[in-house]
């Protein structure tokens, strides 16, 4: 009776904040149904964990999460996701509780979930997915997760031999956790056009193996430590990968994978992990080749992280990074790196203020490498932010930044940022840093133009 | 203003392959002795910025008119030339590589006379920044998730370290004897205890340190300071350092690391030709000044701070 209540609640609160605030209520309504319920999930009706992926890793899983769930869809399938992003517990009950008849029994055939890899522990403690998807492991929000290891032991306390996991065969952290699983399925792509090494830069560094601590050698780089690799102390290495994807032509956005050929709208290789891992889970669920081409193919990416905007004469250009997290401010100055054109870099990494205490944490700028961003014909680069702005400046002066094309802005006030911008002689602007902060500027700039 | 067309010009003229990072060219020198920095094991010591500190080394260096040669170590399996550094520096790693670092550095101890105990006894810097601090320790307890393990560090600084549930990560404020002020960040996954008699690296101005008391709340948000505990940061024993401060601490705190290279010219018998100027490291000055600014807020005036960055909030 208590979980029928809690459910009753859920609904309840989850349509009363859909009238009020529409796209809100992702997590309250579990929050609550929780504190009536502690094993809400757990109690749901007709959950069966064969057919319940769980989505985790540090970067990507969001992507990845809303491709699968295409895919999914467009096979007739039912799921149920929590493509909100709220993938902590409470979260994760908001999501299946909508799908729940009133009697508490779910309605869709799978689940698909984006799972918060910290809570991960608690949430399969409810639900026990028997298969899970590791993207990636990497750095990432250091003032919680402090070093990837942390997060990597967390998510192995999950992993059990009755569960098949999918993990990414060029990433070594995901990949080691493959020998504590029943099964694993592996996915990766192939060096290609993008591809790059670090053998220009004497101060280029890789990682330590996650089984011995040694160094671990990329023979080439795809993302920012992700690319086929091996240790150099115990062998660890790539191996044969199940699902790779090959003859990649980003002009043409298309790839193969097993002989088929698959179209992949957005033409970045951090995309191109999401098409790939969605294809091995999907071809898992036992979803046709033909049908999952056809769902590429048509499949438009929601993504908060590219974006171009026409505003003022401007062409501003956002590369999305996630905070405290140096493969995403990588990958975004790869992209602007490969334009040969004359550009304007904004480098928006500010304080951070999502948790307390607040700091001023722009160290992990130091683990990206600039050097060929500013070989690239940068006319300006603006580096804004109330406190943190000499840090961000001196680290593009680091990296070869003439000083005389350096603009330091003491703030993080848009109507600042964007009055400098348009100065520039140059229309061609870039910036680097979070989506609400490019949001707040675009709409500034649009309201004024 | 600062110049950093000489790191430039160094940088463009290495890769990956490069011996020996030098700056002799670029002073104009042929054959001078040269300070000699040792980065032990790159590769495995990857995060929190920590390269930026060895690039810093060679920009400061610049700017003092000091020769300066820098070598990798990138294997564990390699044996150092102990007779070669004057610094040697451990850039910020994972708590997890320390038990192999302390490994591979346990089996070059030497003795007086020869290996890396003489390279210390003689005075050579050797420094660890971060998690990679744990391998001078005396003991290390690790606590990943429940999954214990006793590492046993070098013993060249008197401390342990106990692996913490929850991440510590915030601004931190120290100065040093010489009354150097060092300012950057601090991400703790360890309480460090100092043995009776260990000195400390530095005095604790703001921030956590080596064992401050927090409550931990397991949630989206971290922990919060409610005590200094000891009000130490980091450990010293002569030119053995360990400090938790990452920024990276040398880019952002050009005088400490003006201080080193000076120590360690001294040890190589190697001279500076000119001074470090303030109009050098203008950035890291106004940088300086606008991280104490943002603490004193912070500690004066919360609610100003957090209306301040409202808009930094996702």
């Amino acid at each position: 009776m208590r979980f029928l209540i809690a459910l009753w609640v859920l609904k309840f609160t989850s349509w009363l904040i859909s009238i009020v605030a529409k796209g809100r209520g992702t997590a309250l309504p579990g929050t609550i149904a929780l504190k009536i319920d502690p094993k809400f999930v757990s109690h749901i009706k007709n959950l069966d964990p064969e057919k319940t992926v769980f989505v985790t890793g540090t970067n990507g899983k969001s992507t990845t999460t809303r491709l699968i769930n295409h895919v999914i869809k467009e096979s007739g399938m039912k799921v149920v996701s929590n493509l909100a992003g709220a993938n902590l517990l409470d979260g994760v009950s908001v999501a299946l509780g909508k799908d729940c008849t009133m009697f508490g029994k779910l309605k869709s055939d799978v689940i698909l979930l984006e799972v918060d890899e910290r809570f991960l522990e608690y949430i399969i403690e409810q639900l026990p997915a028997k298969k899970l998807c590791v993207v990636n492991i990497q750095k990432d929000q250091v003032q919680r997760n402090g070093e990837p290891e942390y997060i990597r032991r967390k998510i192995a306390k999950s992993v059990n031999k009755d569960m098949t996991v999918f993990l990414n065969g060029n990433e070594p952290n995901a990949l080691s956790l493959g020998e504590l699983a029943g099964r694993c399925i592996s996915f990766g792509v192939e060096e290609n056009s993008r591809s790059f090494d670090k053998q220009d830069d004497f101060f280029s560094v890789t990682m330590p193996c996650p089984v011995c601590h040694d160094a671990i050698k990329f023979n080439k780089y795809n993302i920012d430590n992700v690319g086929p690799f091996k240790c150099t102390g115990c062998g660890f290495g790539t191996g044969d990968i199940d699902y790779i994807a090959e003859n990649i032509d980003f002009d043409a956005k298309t790839f193969s994978c097993n002989g088929d050929t698959y179209t992949f709208n957005y033409n970045t290789p951090h995309f191109l992990y999401c098409f790939i891992a969605t294809l091995a889970i999907a071809r898992e669920l036992g979803i046709s080749v033909e049908v999952i081409q056809k769902a590429f193919a048509n499949y438009t990416v929601k993504s908060n992280r590219l974006d171009t905007v026409h505003v003022a004469g401007m062409d501003i250009k956002y590369l999305g990074i996630k905070q405290e997290n140096p493969e995403t401010v990588q990958s975004a100055i790869n992209v602007i790196a490969n334009d040969p054109n004359e550009k304007v870099l904004v480098l928006g990494f500010y304080e951070l203020a999502d948790f307390a205490p607040h700091y001023t944490n722009t160290f992990y700028s130091f683990d990206c490498t600039f050097l060929k961003l500013i070989k690239s014909n940068i006319s300006k680069c603006i580096c804004p932010a109330d406190f943190v702005a000499y840090d961000e400046g001196m680290r593009v002066l680091y990296d070869g930044l003439g000083a005389d094309k350096l603009i330091i802005l003491h703030t993080s006030n848009e109507a600042d940022i964007f009055n400098e911008i348009s100065k520039c002689e140059c229309k061609n602007i870039y910036f680097i840093t979070w989506l609400h902060k490019f949001d707040r500027i675009i709409q500034y700039a649009e309201k004024h133009e | 203003m600062n110049n950093l067309e000489m790191l430039t010009e160094i940088r463009n003229n290495s890769s990956r392959q490069t011996e020996t990072l030098s700056n002799l060219k670029e002073l104009g020198l042929k054959d001078a002795k040269a300070v000699h920095l040792l980065w032990l094991y790159p590769d495995i010591t990857n995060i929190h910025g920590g390269r930026g500190d060895i690039m810093a080394f060679m920009h400061i260096a610049n700017m003092m008119k000091l020769p300066l040669e820098i070598r990798r170590c990138d294997s564990l399996q390699e044996t150092v030339d102990w007779s070669w550094p004057d610094i040697v520096y451990i850039t910020a790693g994972e708590l997890k590589c320390a038990k192999e670092i302390a490994t591979a550095l346990r089996a070059q101890m030497g003795d007086e006379s020869s290996g890396l105990l003489a390279y210390v006894n003689k005075g050579g810097y050797f420094i660890a920044n971060g998690s990679s601090g744990a391998a001078l320790a005396d003991k290390v307890y690790l606590d990943y998730s429940g999954q214990k393990e006793e590492v046993e560090g070098l013993g060249l600084l008197h401390m342990t370290w106990k692996q913490r549930d929850m991440v510590w990560g915030d601004d931190i404020w120290v100065t040093t004897d010489d009354g150097i002020d060092i300012l950057g960040n601090q991400i703790q996954i360890a309480d460090v205890e100092l043995a009776e008699g260990q000195k400390a690296f530095a005095t604790l101005q703001y921030g956590r340190g080596n064992n401050g008391i927090t409550e931990d709340k397991l949630g989206v948000g971290s922990s919060t300071l409610v005590g200094k505990g000891s009000g130490l940061e980091g450990a010293r024993t002569g030119n053995v350092i360990y400090t938790c401060v990452l920024g990276p601490m040398c880019t952002k705190n050009p005088r400490f690391t003006e201080s080193i290279l000076k120590g360690a010219a001294e040890h190589a018998g190697v001279k500076a030709s000119a001074e470090l100027k303030d109009e050098d490291i203008q950035f890291e000055n106004e940088s300086i000044e606008c991280i104490k600014k943002f603490i004193r807020i912070k500690q004066e005036d919360p609610n100003t701070l957090a209306d301040t960055l409202k808009n930094n909030n996702r």
